[in-house]
């Protein structure tokens, strides 16, 4: 039974096997382990912390300190607990760190996007991409993107963070509950909240979502 | 079934969440209910939404800028223990204790003058000579700190600015 087209996540699923072997090696310093880690994770975690902060240059900045925390961090890390949880939770806490760190800025500087760039060498113009001669499709593709992505943005971390973990990277509620360290129930709690707050938001491009399937 | 407590079960169905007791009293509200089922379509919709958004990737330079990284995070780790373990161990093992001794024979030596009413300046010169070396001890220590230290601070300077070009 299916009242909306059910999607049963588990860790299997989010491609977490393996792991603690890879954490044993890890932390007997095999270098080859790392290289693992990275290879199997860069993904996943750039488009969380991407979604999470939307900046892309702040988004490589946040996953490289992620990995950067794996290699001096390798032996405090716990085998009794998930490592891919401890890795979105890296993660998390560092993109609630930079936007914090963004909202300070925000407050103090508020410019323009017309208005040219002082710097050192000279004054420098904002280059906004051209994508006039893109396909209609991609560009209601890509405005349905950002419109997405901009309710996403105006929900509290907390929420965000939980809807993420689920719906973009395929977290089961018990991976969630222990990146975020809270109970079951409290993720529940939360995805059930962001997606209220995010249907409400979305409105009519839920409305049109809905149609479409139909048709 | 009331409407809050199917909107709640609503979420967790849509993660697959429910067994099919739980399911099938949700499947019964929802057929009486058009409201919930407008509901349920539109937070399948919004859920639909937000898990259909683009997967995004890093840049190609991702790796290349976190070996530098690395690389500094591995000059800081090599750093530390120099600074702390290894300095601390060795200022036990080849300064404390020669200090330590040094202290007790200078104040033996003080001793043994306060006692003896003529002063031997053989002892005080012993002494003098000791403290001299345990300064000289301290300097050198100084000496590799502070290397270390310009060391680490270029080694940064340099990964910062490679990191750079690699932006640009």
């Amino acid at each position: 039974m299916s009242v909306t087209g059910s999607r049963a996540k588990s860790e299997v699923a989010a491609g977490t096997g393996g792991d603690d072997e890879i954490v044993s090696r890890l932390q007997a310093g095999d270098a080859s382990a790392f290289d693992e880690v990275v290879a199997r994770y860069k993904n996943r975690i750039f488009n969380f912390v991407y979604r999470m902060c939307r900046r892309r240059e702040a988004a490589e900045d946040i996953t490289q300190e992620v990995f950067v925390r794996v290699f001096v961090q390798a032996r405090a890390i716990r085998r009794d607990s998930s490592f891919a949880s401890w890795l979105y939770r890296v993660a998390g806490n560092l993109c609630i760190d930079e936007h914090r760190k963004m909202q300070t800025r925000k407050a103090v500087v508020s410019r323009s996007l017309d208005q040219p760039l002082e710097t050192e060498s000279g004054s420098l113009e904002m280059e906004v991409p051209d994508v006039s001669a893109e396909p209609e499709r991609e560009l209601l593709r890509g405005e349905l993107e950002s419109k997405v992505q901009d309710a996403l943005d105006s929900l509290p971390d907390k929420l965000r963070m939980a809807l993420l973990l689920n719906d973009q990277e395929g977290l089961c509620y018990e991976e969630i509950a222990r990146v975020l360290n809270v109970p079951v129930g409290t993720v529940k709690s939360r995805l059930f909240n962001a997606r209220m707050a995010l249907k409400d938001m979305l409105a009519d491009y839920v409305l049109a979502s809905g149609e479409s399937e139909g048709e | 079934m009331n409407c809050d407590k199917a909107a709640r079960l609503i979420s967790e169905e849509l993660d697959g969440r429910l067994d099919e007791a739980q399911a099938a009293r949700l499947r019964s509200h929802l057929e009486s209910c058009p409201d919930c089922g407008k509901l349920a379509a539109a937070l399948a919709s919004t859920s639909d939404l937000v898990s259909r958004l683009g997967k995004r990737g890093p840049s190609d330079s991702f790796e290349e800028v976190l070996r530098h990284k690395l690389t500094i995070a591995r000059a800081l780790e090599i750093e530390r223990p120099l600074g702390r373990n290894v300095f601390r161990e060795a200022f036990a093992n080849w300064f404390l204790k020669p200090a330590t001794v040094a202290a007790v024979i200078v104040l033996a030596a003080f001793g043994l003058v306060k006692m003896a009413p003529v002063a031997e300046p053989p002892m005080f010169a012993e002494a003098s000579v000791l403290v001299e070396a345990i300064d000289a001890e301290f300097e050198e220590h100084d000496a590799i700190e502070s290397m270390m230290d310009d060391a680490g601070l270029t080694l940064w300077e340099r990964m910062n600015e490679q990191e750079r070009e690699s932006r640009l």
